[in-house]
């Protein structure tokens, strides 16, 4: 490929791309408030390059953004749908989301609840599409 | 692979000339090329999942059958905050609120513009003034909206139907088949389908139903009366609506009889008679009954801010087994004893009074006359009731414990009906033995019960008409 990467950075980049829920064993805060940043942070056309798997796991999810989401929404084929609707259902799953933004809020250290605002925008938007979600 | 600038290269060893440090390489340069080989793999995956996905379902079919303008509009974010600010202005709370957007979807599904007082009175139950209020809210931001982009469309289309008309042709299935195979790629009567070859289900094409008929009913010629087995009976047809199913009567018709099918020859698709109907109108007429069943199953998805409610332990005393009416089949009893009793409720409480008052006066010990002496004071303590009602639960297994079969022999011939009557008593015992095993043993409860083996120190404690001591040991104390 010309992109001038060795095959092991090759591997490396597309991992972080498609599997970034995969790249540590996330199990403690850290691990998945860095998943979230990393989620945040991207394009809305490079969220659908996460593997449809990755929209099982809280961290992916506690980085949406409202541009991603609609973009997702619109866009998203339907197995990624059915994992994110399936997430969205699992209650503890939620409650380890809204944990993860809550971390985020603090790391701000200014008082503010922006990523918890967010999250919480992003979860009615989803619920006001149901029938988006349901095949 | 550059070698040359490569980190991970053992050849290199020596310091390079470059404006890199002494471990011959420029953190910056390699920052830089791994961006750039990141930016390209990005693309290079982007075209991937393209090619991947391009043909893959995006949307539910009652969705995808709407116009792509306004299933846009309808998922535009900002809605999220149109809806909030009309919950304001009304007064209504976090429930009421969300069922506006599912009010706005279903009318612009139904196109049943005039509906939207019916639906909400059904599921939103509001203050005359609130309701008002809502209702022009919903129509001044949203529905009218949507009414407006559906009629600039109609006008759209009926404008391009009378500039080119459609080239239509009739021709039956094989023919048509053969001509334009596009045809067999056409999705009819519902988006997925489950056929013998493929474990997964497959796109309900005109092809894959035909595969299903013939696995079904075989490959030769078959009756009306056959399709309609097939088409009310299969697995696949019986998940069919009325429209679908006809669609797919019309496709195996024209496949058997020959009778012929409107084809576009331009989109190479059969025009079926109530196409548009069923696109437009996928739900012709809503039911309150159905809106409100619908609704119902849709709030019991509506968890998405609740965190589930903690469950009593198991063995704690709210813990109730909870036992479906029919779990095995539709008619079969479930044949479970324990279960039987847990459900019976009043019955176990009638057990337990008549057995623990009845066992109040027991004495220590297997003592087979004194059994037979409770049995028979058992008997005046039940109700008549229960006797006329013995042989109407089972409880434990044909097997009798020592104590049952001492008490069966005891009773001899001339007294058979007292020992019809105790069985139901020692039934009831054990009943009520095997029923405290999920509570809280009370040792009191368990030492009357002469089925039990119980620790000598608990009859001591119970003051026993039997002494202390027995044998040659002197109790000084008495």
């Amino acid at each position: 490929m010309d992109n001038n990467l060795s095959a092991l950075e090759e591997f490396d980049a597309q991992r972080k791309i498609q599997f970034p829920h995969l790249l540590s064993v996330a199990v403690d805060l850290m691990s998945k408030k860095k998943i979230a940043y990393g989620v945040l942070t991207r394009k809305k056309e490079e969220l659908l390059l996460i593997s449809p798997s990755g929209f099982g796991e809280a961290a992916v999810i506690a980085g949406l953004t409202e541009e991603n989401i609609e973009y997702f929404i619109k866009f998203a084929p339907r197995e990624y749908k059915e994992n994110l609707f399936t997430t969205m259902l699992n209650s503890i799953l939620v409650v380890d989301a809204w944990g993860i933004a809550e971390s985020m809020d603090e790391d701000l250290d200014n008082g503010k609840t922006q990523n918890q605002d967010r999250l919480r925008k992003v979860f009615q938007y989803i619920q006001d599409n149901k029938v988006a979600f349901q095949f | 692979m550059d070698i040359n600038n490569s980190y991970q290269s053992n050849s290199d060893l020596s310091p390079r000339t470059s404006s890199g440090g002494s471990f011959g390489y420029d953190v910056e340069v390699e920052r830089q090329r791994i961006a750039e080989g990141t930016v390209a793999v990005k693309k290079e995956l982007l075209e991937k999942w393209k090619k991947e996905y391009k043909d893959a379902q995006i949307f539910p079919t009652p969705i995808s059958s709407m116009r792509p303008d306004i299933v846009d509009f309808l998922l535009s974010f900002n809605l999220v905050s149109v809806y909030d600010s009309i919950a304001k202005q009304a007064s209504i709370d976090a429930k009421g609120r969300n069922v506006l957007p599912r009010v706005v979807w279903q009318i612009a599904q139904s196109k049943n513009w005039d509906s939207l007082d019916q639906i909400l009175e059904a599921n939103l139950p509001l203050v005359h003034s609130a309701h008002v209020a809502v209702v022009d809210l919903l129509k001044q931001n949203i529905l009218n909206k949507i009414q407006a982009l559906s009629e600039n469309q109609t006008a759209q289309k009926t404008t391009i139907v009378e500039k080119q008309p459609k080239k239509e042709i009739q021709l039956p299935l094989s023919q048509a088949l053969s001509q334009f195979p596009k045809i067999g790629e056409q999705t009819v009567g519902g988006s997925q389908i489950k056929i013998r070859a493929f474990a997964t289900p497959v796109r309900a094409s005109i092809k894959n139903w035909i595969v299903d008929f013939h696995d079904a009913m075989g490959s030769g010629k078959h009756s009306p009366i056959d399709r309609g087995n097939f088409l009310f009976h299969s697995e696949n047809g019986k998940k069919l609506t009325p429209t679908e199913r006809q669609n797919v009567a019309l496709v195996l018709k024209s496949l058997e009889d020959g009778t012929p099918l409107t084809i576009d020859v331009e989109a190479q698709i059969i025009i079926f008679g109530n196409s548009e109907e069923s696109t437009e109108n996928k739900q012709p007429s809503l039911n309150e009954k159905e809106n409100s069943q619908s609704f119902a199953k849709e709030e019991m998805v509506e968890n998405f801010f609740q965190i589930p409610e903690s469950k009593p332990p198991i063995g704690s005393d709210e813990f109730h087994v909870e036992i479906p009416e029919n779990k095995i089949g539709n008619n079969e009893p479930i044949n479970n004893s324990y279960s039987e009793k847990v459900k019976d409720e009043s019955l176990l409480k009638k057990f337990r009074e008549k057995s623990f008052g009845f066992m109040k006066s027991d004495s220590v010990g297997a003592n087979n006359e004194t059994t037979d002496q409770e049995t028979q004071n058992s008997q005046k303590n039940f109700s008549p009731n229960f006797a006329a009602n013995d042989g109407k639960i089972s409880f434990s297994s044909a097997q009798k414990l020592p104590v049952e079969q001492g008490v069966a022999s005891a009773t001899s011939s001339p007294q058979v009906s007292q020992v019809q009557q105790q069985e139901p008593v020692q039934q009831a015992r054990q009943f009520s033995e095997i029923e405290q095993i999920p509570q809280a043993k009370k040792p009191q409860q368990e030492s009357m019960s002469p089925y039990r083996i119980i620790p000598s120190s608990y009859a001591q404690q119970r003051n026993d008409v039997e002494p202390k001591v027995q044998g040659n040991v002197v109790d000084l104390k008495n």
